[in-house]
């Protein structure tokens, strides 16, 4: 059998019937985690107990039981808590930590008997863009291993790339699920803000962050966000989203494409091609084309990082060597905190504090956080207008394809690759990233990939045009 | 334009220790990320605060005590990094 091959939704039906077992698919990931891991480190931890995992949900199994993630071989995101289970956001200041609780997005998981194969490396408390921020090393693009996989959940999106799980989970803050998501050639999915509860998400940014999947098609994306949705009263910001009821027909779904951001610098000819042949495809398919403008786009990454660092800052406060986590032997209680968030935290992380420190302060938070909240609030509401007109905006997800290990010299460098997809956060909206194709780059085929956003609560439209591009049944 | 002894003021207000080399270092890619960011000033209109507040509002939980307080408390003071008797043990404050 050609493991390589299978879905979720094909490996259930071979689970239920028989023809496979839990063990057999736990073995064939297993083994490729020994054979590339050591190269990819697309795992910062293998758990010990997958195959107790395993047998559980071979049991369920033979009740006949099973649902959609029975024994299903996954991966989660080293930001996300299990109980009793290491996690350390990739950083030294939680590298021996061990959760005190589960989130509610995992436990509905866990609940199905589905197997977790261990924790994927990121960028160091979900900030950055590629795992280069990572404490514990970069993760290695499977299509180039002199290339990033991407981030921050580039553990996860390798993992699925290199067939070292068959989903996985990722969170999203500006991107943080897309963008690795199409360097790696997969599908990965940003939820509607607070369609999944973050109670057991670390906190990067609270107004921005959501958890979501990252699988090989947009079939298997679609049920691991079934599995995941639903308000939680441990999350006050989350909600039930049963979205807008689309409207099935096809013929008339309309895409809008903001042609006008691809003319921005920093999109190579490679994306703008594969863009090109995309939207024709789309068109092929059925779909209404039409030219939008989101003329406020150009302050959508100034809003983002703004926020961003505010944001940040206040949320990484908790971490002072003082309930859980790294603390460093100092003179006073002062200097313990210094010490122990100064040598806990990397520094893009202490860096990004810092900004955000600054743009809080006294003199300077209306004319910085309070005029991005106001901008964002502007941002918000064109993107309501535009979704009156169309049912689905078209972008490239990246400007570029993965770039090589060690490229970005500076931060804004990297932060300037963000620019199609901080708006989804900003909005609030869903958003996917499907793979479109690849680039010839150096002599290897590197993946690339395009991104439809949709209004709130419409993630059903971007798994039906999903399906569609990629010739699912 | 920011400069270092600013940086180590932010790094100190933020509890974060950050060496001589390094804040030179994040003075030089700060003050790039600080230009980029302002262009926020740009967005048309003034600031107003009836549209940031207006769409946010508190969302409380019941006033009920947890259950399994006790369980649910010695997890916690098990990854204390020093703790006496259920308490946290810190460094002398006064």
């Amino acid at each position: 059998m050609d493991f390589s091959k299978l879905t979720i939704k094909k490996a259930r039906e071979l689970l239920d019937s028989k023809e496979l077992s839990v063990k057999d698919l736990v073995d064939f990931y297993l083994k490729n985690l020994k054979e590339k891991n050591g190269e990819l480190n697309a795992y910062l931890e293998v758990y010990d107990d997958m195959f107790l995992q395993a047998e559980q949900a071979q049991e369920i199994i033979n009740a006949g039981k099973s649902t959609e993630l029975t024994g299903i071989p996954l991966a989660i995101k080293d930001n996300i808590l299990i109980k009793n289970r290491k996690v350390s956001a990739a950083s030294k200041m939680l590298e021996n930590y061990k959760a005190t609780y589960t989130a509610t997005a995992v436990q509905k998981i866990i609940d199905q008997g589905a197997v977790f194969l261990g924790r994927t490396n990121m960028d160091e408390f979900a900030m950055g863009g590629s795992t280069e921020n990572s404490a514990f090393g970069v993760t290695k693009n499977p299509y180039d291993h002199g290339r990033v996989a991407g981030g921050t959940s580039g553990g996860s999106a390798a993992a699925i790339a290199a067939d070292m799980a068959l989903g996985a989970l990722g969170s999203d803050t500006g991107g943080s699920i897309r963008q690795p998501s199409s360097f790696c050639g997969v599908v990965g999915l940003k939820p509607t803000y607070g369609s999944v509860s973050r109670y057991g998400l670390m906190a990067a940014v609270s107004s921005f962050d959501v958890i979501g999947p990252i699988a090989k098609n947009t079939s298997d994306a679609e049920i691991l966000f079934n599995v995941m949705k639903g308000q939680d009263d441990m999350d006050s910001t989350s909600i039930d989203s049963e979205g807008n009821p689309t409207s099935l027909k096809l013929r008339g779904t309309k895409v809008g494409v903001p042609y006008h951001l691809l003319e921005q610098e920093g999109v190579s000819e490679e994306v703008k091609n594969n863009f090109n042949e995309s939207v024709k495809k789309l068109e092929d398919l059925g779909f209404e084309i039409v030219d939008v403008n989101l003329k406020n786009s150009n302050f959508a990454l100034p809003i983002y990082y703004i926020l961003n660092f505010a944001e940040i800052s206040s949320n990484m406060s908790r971490y002072d060597g003082m309930r859980y986590g790294l603390q460093k032997e100092g003179e006073d209680l002062l200097d313990v905190y210094n010490k122990s968030r100064g040598e806990g935290l990397g520094p893009e992380v202490r860096r990004r504090i810092i900004l955000g420190t600054y743009v809080l302060s006294a003199g300077y938070y209306d004319s910085y956080y309070g005029k991005a909240m106001y901008a964002r609030k502007i941002l918000q509401q064109e993107f309501e207008e535009v979704f009156k007109n169309v049912d689905a905006i078209l972008t490239p997800t990246s400007p570029t394809p993965a770039w090589k290990i060690g490229e970005k010299t500076s931060p804004l460098e990297e932060y300037l690759a963000d620019i199609f997809t901080v708006t989804a956060n900003i909005v609030g909206c869903p958003a996917i990233s499907l793979p479109s194709g690849f680039s010839k780059v150096d002599g290897k085929d590197l993946p690339l990939g395009i991104q439809l956003m949709a209004s709130h609560g419409d993630e059903s439209l971007l798994f039906q045009i999903g399906k569609k591009f990629l010739n699912e049944n | 334009m920011i400069s270092t002894e600013e940086i180590k003021k932010l790094a100190d207000l933020a509890r974060i220790e950050v060496g001589e080399a390094e804040l030179e270092q994040f003075r030089a890619e700060i003050n790039p990320i600080i230009d980029y960011v302002s262009q926020v000033q740009e967005v048309a209109g003034e600031i107003g605060q009836e549209i940031i507040l207006s769409s946010v509002f508190n969302v409380m939980r019941d006033d009920l005590l947890p259950t399994n307080s006790l369980k649910q408390n010695s997890e916690l003071i098990a990854e204390f990094p020093e703790s006496e008797n259920n308490y946290l043990k810190v460094k002398k404050i006064l």
